[in-house]
Order: C-alpha cells, then sequence, then structure tokens
C-alpha cells in the first residue's frame, strides 16, 4: 500500500507544541511592554534635553550610576514592564495581583537605585522572589512559555550583577556566583516540572503535549466505522508483515540498524526505507522498535515516518491513527546519536545541532496483547510485557 | 549618601561621562556576569544528559563529558573576568565567535526545515549573550580593565 498521493500539506494552525518552546498569546502583551521600555527611556532623555525638570533630575541619577548598576537599572525596568504587561493579558485573579506587587517591587528597587539609597538588598530579595515564586508555580504544573523564561533570565542576569561583591574578595564572588548556578539549576529543573506536569491540563494554560512533541489538533472526535475498520486492516496488515523482524538478523538483512540493541525503546532506523518514497506500508516501516530483555531483543512495534517535514501523514483511521512530529530534538555528531531535546534556556548539548522539526511519524504497537495498536504504548502494560521475558 | 543628585538637572545631558577604568571595569563586570550565565545554562544542559544517559541512552556519553567540560570550562572563564585575567578576556571572546558560529547552524537549520527562527530565549542565550560579551569585552575601556593592577599582584 502506498498512500503518498494523501499526503498533504500540514496548516501550521492545526499542530501545537508543548508551551516551553512557543509564546502563549496571553503573553505577547507582555513582549510588546518590554519592547516599550527603550522607547520609554528614549521618551525620558527627550524630555530631559527639553529641560523638563523630573525628566532631567532621572537622567542625571541614571549617569551617575556605575555601569554594572546601569545594566541592572535596565534589566529590573524591563522585567517590571514584563509583569505589567502580564496583568494585561491574563484574565484578573490572584496572579494578577501577584504580577503587579512583582512589577512594583521591581520599579521600587530600580528608584532606590536612582534616588542613591541602599538597594542591593532590596534588589537581591525581589529578583531573587520573583525567580523562586516562577519555579514554585512550575513545580505546582504552570508550563513555562518562553515570554516567562526570558523574564527569568533578564532577572538572573540582575541577580548575578547584584550578588557580585563590590570588592574583590574570592570568598564572596565564589558564593554570588554558586547562588547563581543553582538558581538557574532550580528554573531548568522547575521548567521541565512544569512542561510536563502540564500535559496532563493542570497547568495554566490547559494540556499540552509534552515538550519536544507536535501533535494535530482536531482529534476529540470519535473515529467512524469506516475510519475503524480501515485502521483495522492497516494493524493486521502491519502484524503478518512485521512478524519476520521478531528476528533482528532478519531486519539487520533488510536494511535496519539493529546494533547495539539497548533499552526499552530500542529504534532500529532503515534509511533505504526512509527514502524509497513509500509511505505508511505497513510491511516497511521507516524504524523498527525493539527492547532489549534477557531473552534478547524483543519487537515491539515500529515508526511510520513522512518523507519529509510539514507533509501531514495519512490519519487512515482518523483520530484512532494520530500522527505526530518532534521539536527540538538535539543530535550529535561525533557519534550520531539522540542526545535529548533542546533545554529551557534553548541550548542543546555541546557538539549537538538542534532539528527544529522532525517529519509526521505514528507508533504502531504489535507486540502481542498491546492495549494500544497506535500512538503511546501504555508503560505499565509493557514492563509487565517485558517482565516475562527476563525469566 | 549621594551629593551628585543635588546638580543642576537643566545640564543632564552635558555631563561628562565616568571615567574609563570605572566604565570599563563596570563592562567587564557585565561580561563576566554574562558568561556565568551561560556556564550557569551548560550546567544545566549537562544535568539532562546525565538523565538522558540514566534513562537508557548511552551512547550520550561523549555529549555529556564534552558538555560537562565546557560547562566548567566557561565557568571557569567567567572567574577569570572577575579576577581581571587577559588571557580569560581574549579565551572568552574566541568561545563567544565559535557559541556564535554554532548558534548560525541551526539557525540555518531551521530556517531551511521550519521556516522559522530560533525560539526567543535561545535568541537571547545563543545571540544576545555572546554578541554582548564580545562587543564588551572588545571595547577600549574594558581592554584598559585588565591592563590595571589587580589585587592579587598586577594584570596578567
Amino acid at each position: 500500500m502506498n498512500l503518498l498521493h494523501h499526503a498533504v500539506r500540514v496548516d501550521a494552525a492545526s499542530e501545537v507544541g508543548s508551551p516551553m518552546y512557543a509564546i502563549t498569546s496571553e503573553h505577547a502583551v507582555a513582549l510588546a511592554a518590554a519592547a516599550l521600555v527603550p522607547l520609554a527611556a528614549l521618551w525620558v532623555r527627550r524630555r530631559a534635553r527639553r529641560g523638563v525638570p523630573w525628566a532631567s533630575s532621572m537622567v542625571v541619577r541614571y549617569r551617575v550610576l556605575a555601569s554594572a548598576d546601569r545594566f541592572v537599572a535596565w534589566l529590573l525596568a524591563i522585567s517590571s514592564a514584563i509583569h505589567l504587561g502580564l496583568v494585561v493579558g491574563h484574565e484578573p485573579s490572584f496572579l494578577s495581583i501577584l504580577f503587579v506587587l512583582d512589577a512594583a517591587a521591581l520599579l521600587a528597587v530600580a528608584w532606590l537605585m536612582l534616588v542613591g539609597r541602599r538597594w542591593r538588598l532590596p534588589a537581591a530579595v525581589a529578583l531573587a522572589g520573583s525567580v523562586l515564586a516562577y519555579a514554585a508555580a512550575s513545580f505546582g504544573g504552570s508550563a513555562p512559555d518562553q515570554v516567562g523564561l526570558a523574564t527569568k533570565l533578564v532577572e538572573l542576569a540582575a541577580l548575578a550583577v547584584v550578588l557580585t561583591p563590590r570588592s574583590r574578595r574570592r570568598l564572596a564572588r565564589l558564593g554570588g556566583s554558586a547562588a547563581i548556578v543553582v538558581l538557574v539549576l532550580v528554573t531548568g529543573i522547575s521548567a521541565w516540572a512544569g512542561a510536563f506536569t502540564a500535559t496532563g491540563g493542570d497547568g495554566d494554560h490547559g494540556a499540552a503535549p509534552p515538550p519536544g512533541t507536535i501533535v494535530r489538533t482536531g482529534s476529540e472526535r470519535a473515529p467512524t466505522p469506516e475510519e475503524l475498520a480501515a485502521a483495522d486492516r492497516f494493524y493486521a496488515e502491519a502484524v503478518a508483515g512485521l512478524a519476520r523482524y521478531a528476528d533482528p538478523d532478519v531486519a539487520a538483512v533488510d536494511g535496519y540498524q539493529t546494533e547495539g540493541i539497548v533499552g526499552t525503546d530500542f529504534h532500529a532506523a532503515n534509511p533505504a526505507f526512509a527514502a524509497d518514497g513509500r509511505v505508511f506500508d505497513p510491511p516497511r516501516p521507516e524504524t523498527l522498535v525493539f527492547a532489549a530483555t534477557a531473552s534478547g531483543p524483543v519487537l515491539l512495534g515500529a515508526v511510520y515516518e513522512m518523507p519529509s517535514v510539514g507533509e501531514m501523514g495519512p490519519a487512515i483511521g482518523g483520530p484512532h491513527t494520530m500522527w505526530h512530529a518532534h521539536e527540538n530534538v538535539c543530535i550529535s555528531l561525533t557519534p550520531p546519536a539522540l542526545t535529548g531535546l533542546q533545554s529551557p534556556f534553548g541550548l542543546c548539548p555541546v557538539g549537538s545541532i538542534t532539528i527544529p522539526v522532525t517529519p509526521e511519524m505514528i507508533h504502531v504497537w504489535v507486540a502481542p496483547g498491546a492495549p494500544q495498536r497506535f500512538g503511546d504504548l501504555d508503560p505499565a502494560w509493557l514492563a509487565a510485557y517485558l517482565e516475562t521475558f527476563e525469566g | 549618601m549621594n551629593a551628585t543628585l543635588e546638580v543642576d538637572t537643566s545640564i543632564a545631558h552635558r555631563l561628562p561621562p565616568p571615567p574609563a577604568t570605572e566604565t570599563g571595569a563596570g563592562l567587564v563586570d557585565i561580561a563576566r556576569v554574562l558568561v556565568l550565565l551561560q556556564g550557569a545554562f551548560l550546567s544545566m544542559t549537562t544535568l539532562e544528559v546525565l538523565l538522558w544517559a540514566l534513562f537508557g541512552v548511552p551512547s550520550v556519553g561523549p555529549s555529556l563529558l564534552v558538555t560537562g567540560a565546557f560547562a566548567l570550562g566557561i565557568l571557569l572563564l567567567a572567574a577569570g573576568l572577575g579576577r581581571r585575567v587577559r588571557v580569560a578576556r581574549r579565551a572568552a571572546i574566541v568561545v563567544e565567535a565559535l557559541v556564535l558560529l554554532w548558534a548560525a547552524v541551526d539557525l540555518a537549520l531551521a530556517v531551511l526545515m521550519a521556516h522559522r527562527w530560533l525560539g526567543l530565549v535561545a535568541t537571547i542565550t545563543r545571540i544576545g549573550m555572546p554578541v554582548a560579551v564580545i562587543v564588551l569585552l572588545r571595547r577600549p575601556s574594558s581592554r584598559l580593565a585588565f591592563r590595571s593592577t589587580s589585587p592579587e599582584g598586577g594584570a596578567r
């Protein structure tokens, strides 16, 4: 069966990925507010040049600050503007009050700087409080997004300056630097926690796919009888066609890369099948999935992939056979291997490139008794199934 | 505390710039903070690769070692900038240039494969911060800061 002619381009609006890699709609206003900060500064400077007393006073006070302190002033203004923008973007709630308080605290610190009062301790408290509050919200199941994470970068940079002692005492510097590293790690870990917890729908921004996965929207309806019948036919053909690949040596002869099967989710790709132009062909999947057990490799299923990015896979079973893609995947070049997903701070491991998006794909599970035939396999069932091969 | 606040505010735009040595030290301190953050971000990435390896992808071993080594190296670089070690300034510029080069590869992939720019955070951490560090450290006043005597007994 070759279903290439069924392939259509994916409409970006019909896809949804993890908020961690996106800017959620309610945060767009906050981003615009941040962009207004330089414009506001220019406006104040122009007023100062025209001799407006309050503007002149502000400019004078800004100019007597040290370079690093000016940098902090900018970061405080940007973070404060973002928090005010968040109030506008969100429905009024308790969170809105917290955003206002955060913005007010950061502005108050900036004011303390400009009037020459002691500001470092209040700044450290306000900035660390804001960073830790975000981490707590993420641990609580709120999905982080790019605006939220960028705001934390701004605050962490400001905090790093604040925690830099003015003297060159090594121990004090080391302590400040260690605190920043710890706060960055807390922010990063909490971001991952929030992104994965939000997949259950407990986050502020509703249910979302796990980080790195893009799914199509519109899978809520029930499949029609015709779609179910088509899915049954395909599945039967796949089970029959893949039976011979239960032996990895046979799979290797056909071009699957089965060397060194490890773990319970080993993907053995077949570059020749990936380039043969055949789409969703039951006996010729682009990848086989094996698990390593004490009794040897066990064939679990297969992955069928579209030939290129942006082409929609044929959902022959309707919502029963939903395809997905991956985004921000890290691939190392030496040696070629999957090294993870892009971190909340936008980085892949050193030596890895970031694949922004993959072609669409779908898993088909042919292991006898698998509770899911398409999509994600129940991990509890998988563990129990593999247990039978350990004795 | 700050007597300069009493100056005639009508001359705000004509105030002289602060001394170059102070400015340079301040710029180097900002660069140091940005490099420190980059080291912390890479420490986070090291942790992620470590978890990836523990959860059944042992082939990431080389990535783990290289990323961990880079994280440590960049944190040491930040410390070197803080102590005004001259070689740290040059090394930081080279490292940031490499970071930019690698970001260009990923940006090309993003544009060609997905017709999109890097994400907001990646744009800041992989383009904005390296550019800022290079610009800050290449300023003449910053170079001056590395020539001045350090508490440890002179510039290196």
